[in-house]
């Protein structure tokens, strides 16, 4: 006999640059969704998702969430204060009876600091690293008891040994059967070969990052070019993602996202510090050469660790390298076997 | 005890908007503090051509001379910034910049006036200026 299922409405509030929080939320709010889809769940899970990330309008979020869901995008180019004010405006007007924060639990512009203590529903903190500075001049430990869980996503952060703390393995955008098989990812990368090594160097982050992250793989798909195969990940999945980037002849780019899927059909990832590109390498045991690029909150450099970090272009270069000429046995076929923290996540905010 | 530096980067994390690690390769290190800095965040000495400070000794050096010149007469400023003429560099935005206007001040000649804008008050409002937290809609 099939048992009822009950209706909840989640409100994922993933204001922030780049693609880190939109995709961390994603991770979660599909788990969510799936759950109840698989069996695993008797609640049928409704999404509203916020973003302002820049990358939204060309991200298939939609194909990611299922039936019921809303995505909410503000634009990137909005002031503090119009930011502020739709956030509001949005908040007021929603029905859900689960707000789930990302990384800013008093919003990205502090625009939820007067609505929390206020709000009838259920409060859950996503807590990434921060910036010390930042939770001391905010008082964030004392802002923090507005929240029914905090949710630790698989690394260490300022408040995680706050009481209603909750640490999880990283979080991320697919479980481990759900990755395509090296071969399956090599043809999705346009790579024919089952054994040539593959350098995927990742733009995301700012303009100017994903630049100099193109520049560069461009340099290394001229200097490896008989020995690797070397593909420039391009944010979002449309053409119209990288329509500023200069073109480069020499250089194939792969419009993917999530490009965790594909990673079991890469040797060598090149990328920045943050979240998603650092765990997703770490789950799946890959190769990670990162560059830390300066942020206000998170603290890339921390992330990294020795063996992972790039001072600069030429110190990664040089990493590249050697992992390719000296250690290629070691590129090929790698066995991974990784918890997805979403899950954990997902029982403790229905546990509340 | 010496404060040790981690080779092979720039330490220095002076920024023009908010304070950050630099990850630029040295270029050379501090003569004062023995910083290893890159080519942004080193400051020649206008009159001790070679010598190289980091951009965070070269903002304290400014600070001194200016506790020591207060109250004194524009002459005074005038021969600190034939030492420290870094006015068109962004590191030396924002929180310098109040200390000039301080110093600048007709009202600044003579006497210390408790209830002026101190020097106090412009690192703390430089402090936040320069961290820019809930401001930039577009950080991560």
């Amino acid at each position: 006999m099939q048992s009822s299922s009950t209706r909840r409405r989640w409100f994922v509030y993933a204001l922030g640059g780049g693609l880190g929080h939109l995709t961390r939320a994603v991770a979660l709010a599909r788990a969510a969704v799936r759950d109840q889809a698989e069996g695993k769940s008797h609640h049928r899970t409704e999404i509203v998702l916020l973003t302002n990330s820049p990358f939204a309008g060309f991200t298939p979020i939609s194909q990611e969430l299922g039936v019921h869901h809303q995505v909410v995008r503000l634009s990137h180019n909005l002031s503090r204060n119009e930011t502020a004010n739709r956030v509001v405006d949005l908040i007021r007007a929603e029905r859900f009876d689960t707000l789930v924060i990302d990384t800013f639990p008093r919003g990205l512009g502090g625009e939820l600091a007067p609505l929390l203590p206020n709000l009838r529903c259920r409060k859950v903190l996503v807590h990434r690293d921060l910036a010390p500075k930042y939770c001391s001049q905010f008082r964030l430990s004392h802002f923090l008891h507005h929240f029914d869980l905090v949710v630790v996503p698989g690394e260490p952060a300022s408040f995680d040994d706050f009481p209603r703390a909750k640490r999880t393995a990283p979080w991320l955008i697919r479980d481990q059967h759900e990755l395509l098989s090296p071969r399956e990812a090599r043809r999705l990368l346009n790579v024919r070969s089952d054994d040539r090594p593959v350098v995927a160097v990742i733009g995301s982050g700012r303009d100017e990052e994903i630049e100099r992250m193109q520049c560069f793989a461009s340099q290394l798909a001229s200097e490896f070019a008989s020995r690797a195969a070397v593909r420039f990940i391009a944010p979002g999945s449309g053409r119209r993602s990288d329509s500023r980037l200069p073109s480069r002849s020499n250089l194939t780019t792969d419009h993917l996202w999530p490009f965790f899927q594909s990673i079991l059909g890469v040797s060598i990832i090149v990328g920045g510090g943050g979240y998603n590109c650092v765990h997703e390498a770490r789950a799946t045991r890959t190769r990670y050469i990162g560059l830390s690029w300066p942020r206000l909150y998170d603290r890339q450099r921390r992330r990294l660790q020795d063996s992972e970090r790039a001072a600069d272009f030429e110190q990664a270069r040089h990493r590249v390298r050697t992992a390719i000429e000296a250690h290629p046995e070691t590129l090929s076929f790698r066995s991974c076997n990784f918890d997805n923290g979403v899950h954990g996540a997902i029982r403790a905010i229905d546990a509340l | 005890m010496a404060k040790s530096w981690e080779p092979g980067i720039c330490n220095e994390r002076s920024g023009f908007l908010f304070s950050h690690e630099c990850n630029l390769p040295p270029y050379g290190t501090c003569s004062r503090c023995q910083k290893p800095i890159c080519a942004d965040h080193s400051h020649e000495l206008v009159n001790r051509p070679g010598v190289m400070l980091c951009t965070s000794c070269v903002k304290k050096e400014q600070k001194q001379h200016q506790r020591g010149g207060t109250g004194k007469s524009r002459h005074r400023r005038d021969r600190h910034d034939d030492y420290y003429d870094y006015g068109e560099e962004p590191y030396f935005y924002g929180g310098y910049y109040y200390g000039r206007e301080y110093y600048d001040s007709e009202y600044g000649g003579g006497r210390h006036d408790p209830n002026d804008f101190t020097e106090a008050d412009a690192e703390s409002l430089a402090g936040e200026i320069d961290e820019g937290f809930e401001a930039d809609m577009s950080e991560s």
